[in-house]
């Protein structure tokens, strides 16, 4: 008897001290943080980041100012782009594997292929496609397939690759959501937020519905962000808080809080996380990008 | 037994007989004890009310709470010091759901409910109404609910008067708005289905759709009608929406809200990078705030805007409705529910989803402030954040801590958050 109740104890003891433990070591430290520059003036609204790994390269989207700024690794300013003229309100680009730009050009409705080396821009043709997508957020597997995110009709439309072109695949439509806000690729699984009732809906490649995550304490989340453990980064616009979840939808630890000073967020909007396990916030409100390092 | 044992016979005797003493002189002592008990607490009760003449007088009216009658004041009141108002125990909420706990674990929960306000329609000590309310349930509900915004008509519905309760749930419950069961078996409870199926055409019959025509509690118009109506409904031109064989309706031409954009486009909306329109719990978004048929509120909203928006915007219901010292002073036009001063219903490129700029959607009614205030814009760029100022870099208009809505104590948090003091 005296033994259970010992092993009882150490037992309650262990998993107190192992949680503490856990939320302890998932606490973060501000890397950096970037406002713009000088010669080029200051963010206005940026809505998203891409980091390129090939290159070690941070873009950043400036939505409002209609440009994207490339920033080296260790974040010093490189150049501007604003595609001559073409991009209208972006609000997020990725890097494909041919070392192409894909900027969704919320301004004119419609998405970008911008060919560096031959210096064209295309647009990724939605003919076909019923109602017509209203783009916004993008996201690219390892096969190459470019998942783009249909804001309005609360679907995933996938495109497969070909000649340095984008085919429509076919599109993922949950019914039961109430609006994607985000969605990234990780592990070979769509992750695609949704901010309204706060869930994370996980498909598979052919577009099946593997799970669904229910996330507590939040108020609004707008962008989620998968770590290389497979923990998942949500990102709460009203709290200005990353709260970070197990997949079973339990909380294990917070980063940041509402406010202006460095450190703190207000109204953010994107999360992204590199190879090296840093994680970006698009402090919309701030008008700044913050770099964190998950310790 | 004893044999058994082997105990000797004498010493076996002597215990037995220690046993009955020790059982003799518990069942004395938890006699004196609750005897004790009901004195003191019957002695407490008398002591309180000598100083609460109030509460002695409703404690004769009617009903009195149980655990006041039984046990005494002392149960939820520490009669020498406490952190809570009234010398409470603990806060109300806890107080209260240390007995009450099982109505409270529901899907949808009544706002009172969720910010442990049960005073407010209880009373603690006694009541002559039913489960202790302070008045009668109507009377209640329209304490909070307004009553002009409920019942808008010389035509009520009849359940009405017999009570909101004979719909809605007091507490919580796991359908919409509180009711007690799904709509559309709240409808067909009363209204013949068969009767309905005929006077209706058969599309009508899903569950909630009623409300797209009728306002359940009252109208200016017989049969419930809301009063305003959308165009192709008021010319009978089902079939700008509708798939008709005959006459006959049989479905609807788009599930989405490509179906509205037809006649309301809504492509500069689209190429916002705030919007609004995105998100819904329909699976046609624009169905979450219009009705399509008839409606009580322009431009054919389902129902005020303020319940529309805090249908699905919770924590900025909460933070309105909060009590709490953090959000204590608001704006007016918030509380009167007027979102729509500063947000765009649709969408917009402003953060917040304002109309405009900051400045521009505040000074649209401070004038005065226009002309006169602390340097904004790019005079005056905000050291925390190498932000261009605005209003709410100080104020916040949904509930701030300080007077005018002041985010930090002006007294003394605030201007050193930017002006630091030299030493």
């Amino acid at each position: 008897m005296k033994r259970i109740c010992y092993l009882l104890l150490f037992t309650i003891h262990y998993s107190l001290f192992t949680s503490y433990f856990a939320h302890a070591y998932l606490k973060a430290k501000v890397v950096t943080v970037i406002y713009g520059e000088e010669k080029i003036g200051a963010f206005n609204q940026p809505q998203s980041v891409y980091f390129d790994e090939k290159r070690g390269r941070l873009y950043v989207v400036d939505t409002l100012n209609n440009r994207l700024i490339s920033y080296d690794k260790n974040y010093k300013f490189l150049s501007q782009f604003n595609a001559e003229g073409r991009l209208k309100v972006p609000v997020s680009m990725l890097k494909d594997k041919n070392g192409h730009l894909i900027v969704t050009n919320k301004g004119e409705g419609g998405v970008l292929i911008i060919y560096l080396k031959e210096k064209l821009i295309k647009t990724i043709d939605f003919k076909g496609i019923f109602p017509r997508p209203v783009p916004c957020y993008l996201a690219l597997d390892e096969d190459g397939r470019l998942y783009i995110l249909d804001q309005a009709y609360k679907r995933i439309l996938i495109f497969s690759p070909k000649n340095g072109d984008y085919k429509f695949l076919k599109a993922i439509k949950e019914p039961r959501c109430a609006g994607f806000s985000d969605i990234k690729i990780f592990d070979r699984h769509i992750y695609a937020l949704d901010s309204l009732l706060a869930k994370v809906f996980v498909y598979d490649q052919e577009g099946r519905l593997v799970r669904s995550i229910a996330l507590r304490s939040l108020r609004f989340p707008v962008s989620l962000a998968l770590d290389r453990y497979g923990r998942l980064y949500i990102l709460d616009g009203h709290q200005g808080k990353v709260f970070i979840f197990k997949e079973s939808g339990e909380v294990i630890g917070e980063i940041g809080r509402g406010g202006w000073k460095e450190g703190r967020l207000y109204y953010p909007r994107y999360l992204l996380f590199d190879k090296e396990n840093r994680l970006y916030v698009v402090d919309t409100g701030n008008n700044r990008v913050q770099v964190f390092k998950i310790k | 037994m004893m044999k058994i044992l082997g105990v000797p016979k004498e010493r076996g005797k002597l215990k037995t007989e220690n046993f009955k003493l020790k059982t003799a002189l518990i069942c004395i002592t938890f006699f004196i004890f609750f005897s004790l008990s009901s004195f003191v607490h019957a002695n407490e009760n008398t002591n309180c009310l000598r100083c609460h003449p109030k509460i002695k007088a409703r404690l004769s009216m009617g009903k009195v709470h149980s655990p006041l009658k039984q046990k005494g004041c002392t149960i939820c009141h520490n009669i020498h010091a406490s952190d809570q108002p009234h010398l409470l125990r603990r806060p109300v909420k806890g107080l209260c759901l240390s007995c009450h706990k099982e109505k409270f674990s529901t899907k949808y929960s009544h706002f009172p409910v969720v910010q442990g306000e049960c005073e407010k329609c209880h009373d603690p000590h006694a009541s002559i109404y039913v489960a202790l309310l302070r008045n009668p349930e109507n009377k209640i509900c329209f304490s909070c609910h307004k009553k002009e915004e409920i019942v808008t008509g010389k035509y009520l519905h009849p359940p009405i008067k017999k009570g909101c309760l004979s719909c809605h749930k007091a507490h919580g419950g796991n359908y919409q708005w509180l009711l007690n069961r799904n709509l559309k078996e709240i409808c067909f409870g009363c209204h013949v289905k068969r009767k309905v199926s005929t006077s209706h055409n058969a599309l009508y019959m899903e569950g909630g759709i009623c409300l797209s025509c009728h306002n359940v509690h009252a109208s200016a118009s017989v049969h419930l009608l809301h009063r305003i109506s959308h165009r192709p409904y008021a010319k009978r031109q089902c079939g700008e929406c509708h798939i008709l064989e005959g006459k006959k309706i049989r479905g609807i031409k788009e599930r989405d809200r490509s179906l509205c954009l037809r006649c309301h486009p809504m492509e500069k909306e689209d190429r916002s990078i705030y919007s609004h329109i995105h998100a819904g719990l329909n699976e046609n978004v624009c169905l979450d705030c219009h009705s399509p048929h008839l409606s009580d509120e322009k431009p054919n909203l389902k129902a005020p805007l303020r319940w529309l928006c805090f249908n699905c915007h919770r924590d900025a219901r909460k933070r309105i409705l909060s009590k709490s010292k953090a959000y204590k002073y608001k704006h007016p036009e918030v509380l009167k529910g007027n979102c729509l001063d500063c947000h765009s219903a649709h969408a917009s490129n402003y953060l917040y989803l304002f109309k405009g700029g900051v400045v521009a959607v505040c000074t649209s009614c401070h004038k005065r402030h226009a002309k006169f205030t602390h340097p904004l814009g790019k005079k005056a760029i905000d050291p925390r954040c190498r932000v261009e100022m605005d209003c709410v870099s100080c104020h916040n208009p949904m509930g701030a801590k300080d007077i005018y809505h002041i985010i930090f104590d002006h007294r003394k948090e605030l201007c050193i958050q930017c002006h630091k003091i030299k030493t």
